[in-house]
């Protein structure tokens, strides 16, 4: 069974001219054990959404349920306070209380909060997790001395004392330095498997939702884009906004001319090409659709058999080094094409080239209106430059 | 449930009833410009009629907004190149004239007025009468009794407040933003004019029309030097302290609203500067300052400066009064006169001061109780409930300052002869006390919503979602946090309403003599070497307070440049606190428990 459910959940907050329209009927199950990421843009619902199962924010229609328990219910004016609710939160700044040292910090509210343990088993609690998060030396010191990454492990170590139902983290790695992150995702993730804890990890960070996740969601303007294993969104994305804003990809506007099961034909600037048909609905013959190719995918040159498919000619435009390999921009029929390629290649400006888009990687969904392209292009590259101001 | 929510109601009560008090001082008001004089209980517009046909009326409000720019003026002639020095230059005593503005605070208004009226009057003015030129003597070389004179004295009393007031925008002055200016070619000179004046100009307009209504509602000079021709302050003392029948609280109510408007409107303006200069704060970000600027041959004119003001506004009020009370009777020094020092005033105020003092301490630590427990549950209300009284409470708290100090003890005055028969506070110390810590709420809550904005909402959320209820959190987690805050706002507290004279004086019915009282009948009873004795005393007990309450931020605050000062005083308590707590649980496991 579900440990968390959430049905038709709507949040919207009076701002001074008009109303933001955070969640837009959110429907969520999380399966014990799960470690679950909500992915999406600055300003996608994300956080709203954790907050509201924290109870930190209340939403203005549907239900929340945990363990079959309703925790927030709006038609039946059911909302139990977050200090009521079995979760336990860590927090993007950390909101360790600085007037507290560690062992505090973790049994404050092991003491004075729902649990109201007695003292010998809030020492024996403590002690167990900072020795399971290499704490131990730490106890005494007071937080304010503690780098940013023990910090958050301190935060970590406050939650998990809790022993939550549902463990909830909110962008817990975005303040430390991008080696630390990289280390801790796969440590984080390996100890929720451990502990069996269901944690719902909320970041705007697609690598770090890659890497962690058994499940994602991606989020866009309040609802829920798309849902699936780390794989499934990489791989198979069901619509423009998802293939955009996952990793590099090259899109360009199609016509969708047949298919055939999960197989489609459409034509492009470069003539009929064949592709997964990913998008969710089906498409009527000659309806506008997105042909999506992700620049690593794309094969070049002379070990294409010349009779082969889904063929593309085009010019070198550019070539730039990005560290660990090469990026051609390559011209096609007025189109740009990035290529990604691991090694060096005898390719300069100006050479003809062949490109092949294998069928089996190639992917054809719906055209999302009125996307901002800005924020979504080269999403890991605005990552890079979000994290370096 | 039940229980967990009357917990936390326990704040709202409070704030709730700090927020009543104030509005008891602006409706207070507004009824008692309505009561009959002679009938009691019936509501009339008589007192307005009988303001309104006053001849001087026009002449009177028109002069007491004179008052309030000609203060301004003072104030900002000074403060303004004290804050320049302080937060941009290399000023080479930073750190003393910080001391000295802190040691400022001390001397209060009415004895600074005091002084000058000691040496200035024209007729027996000890300045005047050392050069043998009085009105006796065919014309006076100096004449207090001037409106340009009390402009002058309120404006120098009220620098070390401009100064602190205006520091933080000066600081928080991004200085890429004038490096920017530099780099494109621009000189320092035209940079200054262009960019930063004009980033500071909304705060430094804010800070100079809250020092009008402080201006305009001062009563400490007004008091003493009395005015040629009136302001509206001292109709309102006069209407209650009237020598021939009984107070004219109606009267005094009715001249306390136009007043209360005149503040209303300010403080409006105020706000609004106030939102412009927040507009140009950089959001969010780290700010660094801009390097110390090398004043180079300037440092003349700023020791000058600094100098004169230092000697207008401690070295005069201070040395006139040491000398007034080290001679038998009040005359100018000389050679005669020397021979006749003595310290027998110092010894004979010891005797005149014994219940005064204890008044004055019942005073002290009511306000203080009511103003830091009121504010403290306000300020929690406005900046982290997040509810809908929120808004409310923040609007009143805001508009506050608007209400004249006189007007509030006009308002509980009214409000204290109505309510005598349940509660017979009236004409008790106790009564000063409350209308004290009212006035004080204003001041304190805004000193703790800027300590609590600085707190993270998330250190209150994270405790929320560990299990930790409301009124748990407010204990636990706020308080020790805010706690630094609370202690300075309690400490400035006590100190000011020690050195006020407004209310005590208007709500003065004789059983509840402070400290400022004493000295101000003395002055008035002619008895002027013990009046110097007991402020001599009451200077230097000021002093020690004002100077223990800055060390916990001043020097934070004027090492500016050098230290990291985002959270400064935050951090030094909180790391104190830490200190406490492991000191503590390291008790605990002694004593293995």
């Amino acid at each position: 069974m579900a440990v968390l459910q959430t049905r038709r959940l709507e949040a919207k907050f009076p701002l001074r001219d008009g109303v933001v329209h955070a969640l837009r009927g959110i429907d969520l199950d999380i399966a014990t054990g799960e470690f679950f990421v909500l992915l999406g843009p600055s300003g996608c619902g994300k956080t709203t959404m954790l907050r509201s199962i924290a109870g930190l924010e209340r939403p203005s229609a549907g239900e929340i349920r945990i363990d079959g328990e309703p925790i927030f219910h709006a038609e039946n004016g059911v909302f139990v306070p977050p200090d009521q609710r079995p979760i336990a939160m860590v927090f993007q700044s950390y909101a360790i209380w600085p007037h507290m040292d560690v062992f505090e910090n973790i049994a404050f509210p092991l003491r004075r909060g729902r649990l109201k343990m007695p003292k010998e088993e809030v020492r024996v609690r403590v002690g167990e997790v900072l020795e399971m998060l290499g704490l131990d030396a730490l106890a005494e010191r007071p937080v304010i001395t503690l780098s940013g990454g023990q910090q958050q492990r301190v935060a970590l170590a406050r939650a998990l004392a809790l022993q939550p139902r549902i463990l909830l983290m909110d962008e817990p790695l975005s303040n430390l330095d991008f080696k630390l992150q990289v280390r801790l995702r796969a440590q984080m993730r390996d100890l929720m498997h451990r502990l069996n804890l269901t944690t719902i990890h909320v970041t705007h960070n697609q690598a770090e939702a890659l890497e962690t996740g058994d499940r994602i969601a991606v989020m866009s303007e309040g609802r829920i884009v798309q849902i699936g294993d780390p794989q499934a969104v990489y791989h198979r994305p069901e619509n423009e906004f998802v293939a955009r804003f996952i990793g590099d990809m090259n899109i360009f506007p199609a016509v969708y001319r047949g298919g055939n099961g999960g197989t489609a034909r459409v034509e492009t600037a470069f003539g009929q090409l064949d592709a997964q048909l990913t998008s969710r609905g089906g498409f009527a013959a000659g309806a506008n659709c997105m042909l999506g190719i992700r620049p690593e995918d794309i094969e070049i040159g002379g070990d294409i058999p010349g009779d082969a498919g889904n063929l593309v000619t085009g010019t070198v435009a550019a070539s730039s080094y990005v560290g660990e390999g090469y990026v051609h921009t390559v011209e096609s029929c007025g189109q740009p094409v990035r290529v990604r390629r691991h090694h060096r290649e005898a390719i300069s400006r100006g050479d003809s080239i062949r490109l092949h888009f294998p069928p089996a990687e190639a992917v054809v969904v719906a055209p999302s209106e009125g996307l901002d392209m800005e924020g979504l292009e080269g999403g890991l590259a605005g990552e890079e430059a979000a994290r370096a101001s | 449930m039940r229980a967990r929510l009357l917990g936390i109601s326990w704040v709202y009560l409070l704030a709730i009833s700090g927020l009543v008090l104030v509005c008891v001082t602006v409706f207070g008001n507004i009824l008692t410009s309505f009561a009959d004089q002679d009938v009691e209980g019936q509501y009339t517009f008589a007192n307005y009629v009988e303001l309104l046909t006053q001849k001087h009326l026009v002449g009177v409000t028109g002069r007491t907004a004179l008052l309030g720019v000609g203060t301004v003026f003072w104030m900002f002639v000074f403060a303004f190149p004290f804050t320049w020095l302080l937060a941009r230059t290399d000023f080479r005593y930073r750190t003393g004239l910080f001391t000295l503005l802190t040691a400022k605070l001390a001397i209060p208004g009415f004895i600074t007025a005091m002084s000058y009226v000691w040496l200035f009057n024209p007729t027996s003015g000890l300045v005047n009468a050392l050069f043998g030129m009085t009105k006796f003597t065919g014309g006076a070389l100096f004449d207090v009794y001037q409106v340009s004179w009390i402009c002058f004295l309120q404006g120098i009393v009220l620098v070390p407040g401009g100064v602190f007031m205006m520091l933080p925008a000066f600081r928080n002055l991004d200085a890429s933003l004038e490096e920017a200016a530099w780099v494109s070619g621009v000189s320092k000179t035209y940079t200054v004019c262009r960019i930063v004046l004009p980033l500071l100009g909304p705060s430094m307009v804010a800070v100079c029309i809250f020092y009008f209504v402080l201006g305009v509602e001062m009563f400490d000079f007004v008091a003493i030097i009395g005015m040629p021709g009136d302001v509206l302050v001292l109709w309102i003392y006069d209407a209650i302290a009237e020598s021939d029948g009984p107070p004219n609280l109606g009267f005094a109510g009715a001249a306390g609203v136009v007043l209360f408007v005149i503040c209303g409107v300010a403080i409006l303006f105020y706000a609004r500067f106030l939102k412009q200069a927040r507009k140009y704060a950089v959001v969010g970000g780290k700010v660094r300052a801009s390097a110390p600027q090398p004043l180079g041959r300037w440092r003349w004119a700023a020791y000058c400066w600094v100098g004169v003001w230092v000697m207008v506004s401690i070295g005069i009020p201070v040395i006139t009064i040491v000398w007034v009370a080290l001679v038998p009777f009040f005359q100018p020094p000389s050679i005669a006169a020397l021979d006749t020092v003595s310290l027998d005033s110092f010894r004979d105020a010891l005797a005149w001061i014994g219940e005064p003092l204890r008044h004055t301490l019942i005073l002290m630590a009511g306000a203080i109780v009511v103003a830091a427990s009121l504010a403290t549950s306000v300020t929690w209300v406005v900046t982290r409930s997040r509810n809908r009284v929120a808004r409310w409470a923040d609007n009143i708290v805001f508009l506050a300052p608007a209400v004249p100090t006189i007007v509030t003890g006009v308002a509980f005055q009214f409000i204290g002869i109505e309510m005598y028969h349940w509660l017979p506070l009236f004409g008790t110390i106790w009564l000063v006390a409350i209308a004290m810590g009212t006035r004080m709420l204003a001041y304190c809550t805004r000193t703790m919503n800027a300590a609590s904005l600085q707190i993270h909402f998330e250190l209150d959320e994270a405790a929320y979602v560990s299990g930790v209820s409301m009124l748990e959190t407010f204990r636990r987690i706020f308080l020790p946090l805010m706690a630094p805050a609370i202690f300075y706002s309690a400490l400035m507290v006590g100190m000011l309403s020690a050195r006020d004279l407004t209310l005590p004086l208007v709500m003065n019915t004789g059983n509840s003599e402070v400290v400022a009282t004493l000295i101000f009948n003395l002055q008035t009873n002619g008895e002027q070497n013990a009046a110097a004795a007991v402020a001599f005393y009451m200077i230097f007990i000021l002093a020690i307070l004002a100077l223990f309450a800055r060390r916990m931020t001043g020097m934070q605050e004027i090492r500016g440049h050098d230290v990291a000062r985002r959270d400064g005083l935050l951090s030094r308590l909180s790391g104190w606190m830490g200190e406490l707590a492991r000191a503590t649980r390291k008790r605990r496991l002694e004593y293995g428990s």
